[in-house]
């Protein structure tokens, strides 16, 4: 009897939580229970993420012996990064939570990606490609196991960044695909402060996004089915042309 | 009484979001349309990255309300069908990645559907009886197809644009006239107090006996008309230029369509997309095939442009013929007809 009512509860309370990152060239899913990673997805090929993502999303949860019934939150990343990419990640999680009634998060790709910094203390900063020379960023700090936003998301030249990070004259940890493209031009104008991980730590990782998802939930802080959108940082090329022109912000 | 087939359609091909909830494959419970057309109006066409950004936005909410006005829930659809092509790629990809995740959350069965067929398809939500073989005119602002349906999901081509589209066409025409867009329903507009033979314009036939079209040398030829009379500091009467235009198009259209239905031996015709909309060419239609003496059908103004309840009845019949698809679908934007 106390043994039922344990499971009832169990299966009312619902804590899986399924997190989706398709923001970069990664695809990544992770599979909590409560805190507990249970299982992550991590594919790299190169190839989109159309064609893999919910064969993935099968995958790990069949795996994981967990039906679509037993997610209590999906969460997804919601930017910046790759803007298609960012909307087949949230797509997929709008419609699984749509589907299953159950709550949404959405969780920043910087932010996530700065978990990696974790074991790091001084200056963490993500970087993603963001393609026409500049990186999506922002500043961490990483001091006794926390990884703490020390100013805002932005869309930023490298160089620029990198001159800016100069005059902090502090050890700096770069992490995400951006490195890859940049490490030498970092390295030229940080020197010896310039910091880097081996590429398997430095990519975005799901477990990371589920991690601070989990941490949300445990505060009861969800977001919202019908308003959740990508943080995509940039406008359209349409309305950057239409701002030049007629001097005014876009739609 | 049997339960009736239920599917949820999504269609995100273009600047239209929308969800359509259709029993049976001809009764619209639902038919849900979220124009983004004000969003793109100032850029002069739809900008395609602003497409892909409103779809994403409004989905769930569209998938909502189709399936509050039908009164059902997702646990009594029988399947979810999605447009996978031909359009933006972007705006399909968010149309397919929700429609995926929602069939596999849900255990449903996944339906790609073909925005062309969809539109062809229209024609079987208001005349579900129709009898094989068929012969469409297809015209929308991407397409214009002659296309022979031999039964359901069996077509062939029998004449196709070469250059411009119709609608395609027609927008080009009314942004060079200042009618702002989309131009179908602008030209359509002007054109009601014009004369249909006021300015001489070519009509491109092609060789004999083609059944392909050209309309990129009938639109050139208005885009001169307005240089000529500016030069010259003429006034156009655009009401006469646009009803000439449009008149060109439709003898064309018509043209073909009864030299198609004379050569296949067809005894019926079918309209459809967007320009199908255009009532000068339901007008030209009805009379040559009356005077004919073909059957004619075209669906209601709101089936003939962007809708899901065309891709929900495309997708019932392939749901009857078991063809479903895999969770690895993908978007293909310049996908094919046949």
């Amino acid at each position: 009897m106390e043994r039922d009512q344990g499971k009832l509860l169990r299966k009312w309370i619902k804590l899986w939580l399924l997190s989706i990152d398709t923001a970069s060239k990664v695809t990544g899913l992770a599979l909590n229970d409560n805190t507990t990673l249970v299982a992550e997805s991590f594919l790299h090929t190169g190839k989109n993420h159309s064609e893999r993502l919910m064969p993935m999303v099968l995958q790990i949860l069949a795996n994981a012996g967990v039906d679509f019934s037993d997610l209590g939150a999906v969460a997804v990343t919601s930017g910046p990064g790759s803007f298609t990419g960012l909307r087949i990640g949230m797509a997929t999680a709008k419609g699984i939570a749509q589907v299953k009634r159950i709550p949404i998060l959405g969780i920043n790709t910087l932010d996530a990606l700065a978990q990696g910094g974790l074991g790091f203390n001084g200056v963490v900063v993500p970087i993603l490609d963001a393609r026409k020379d500049e990186v999506y960023t922002a500043s961490y700090r990483a001091e006794n196991g926390k990884v703490v936003l020390l100013d805002s998301y932005r869309a930023i030249s490298p160089r620029i960044l990198s001159q800016e990070l100069r005059l902090a004259d502090t050890r700096v940890l770069f992490l995400g695909d951006g490195v890859a493209t940049y490490k030498e031009l970092l390295e030229e104008i940080l020197g010896h402060n310039a910091v880097f991980l081996p590429e398997r730590l430095s990519l975005p990782r799901a477990a990371n996004v589920g991690a601070l998802a989990a941490a949300r939930m445990a505060l009861g802080s969800y977001d919202d089915l019908y308003t959740l959108k990508p943080m995509y940082i940039r406008q359209s090329e349409a309305e950057v042309t239409w701002a030049k022109k007629f001097g005014q912000g876009g739609c | 009484m049997d339960k009736k087939n239920l599917i949820l359609s999504i269609e995100t091909s273009c600047d239209e979001t929308a969800a359509a909830v259709i029993a049976d494959g001809h009764d619209i419970l639902a038919n849900i349309i979220f124009s983004q057309i004000p969003v793109h109006q100032k850029f002069g066409g739809v900008v395609p990255e602003i497409a892909s950004r409103h779809h994403l936005e409004h989905l769930p909410q569209v998938v909502a309300e189709a399936l509050q006005m039908a009164e059902v829930s997702f646990s009594d659809l029988d399947a979810i069908a999605v447009t996978y092509g031909p359009g933006l790629v972007g705006a399909l990809l968010v149309g397919v990645a929700g429609a995926k995740a929602m069939a596999a959350a849900q255990g449903l069965p996944l339906i790609g559907v073909n925005h062309i067929e969809g539109h062809i398809y229209a024609n079987f939500l208001v005349h579900p009886q129709l009898q094989f073989p068929l012969l469409c005119l297809l015209v929308s602002g991407g397409h214009t197809h002659l296309v022979l349906l031999q039964d359901h999901g069996k077509y062939k081509i029998l004449g196709r644009t070469r250059d411009d589209a119709a609608g395609e066409a027609f927008d080009k025409v009314a942004r060079a006239m200042g009618l702002g867009y989309p131009g179908g329903p602008q030209i359509q507009a002007t054109a009601a107090t014009g004369n249909p033979l006021g300015i001489e314009l070519p009509r491109a036939w092609l060789e004999p006996g083609s059944l392909d079209f050209s309309f990129s040398g009938m639109k050139s030829a208005v885009l001169n008309y307005l240089n000529r009379a500016g030069q010259k500091g003429e006034v156009v009467d655009k009401a006469d230029l646009a009803a000439s235009f449009q008149q060109a198009v439709i003898e064309i259209l018509v043209g073909k369509t009864l030299t198609a239905a004379k050569a296949t031996g067809v005894r019926t015709v079918l309209l459809a997309g967007g320009v199908a909309a255009n009532q000068a060419l339901r007008q030209s239609m009805t009379d040559a095939c009356n005077a004919a003496g073909y059957n004619f059908y075209y669906p209601p103004i709101e089936l003939c442009t962007d809708n899901a309840a065309m891709i929900g009845c495309a997708a019932y019949y392939k749901y009857l013929r078991g063809e479903f698809s895999s969770q690895d679908l993908n978007a293909i934007p310049g996908m094919a007809l046949a």
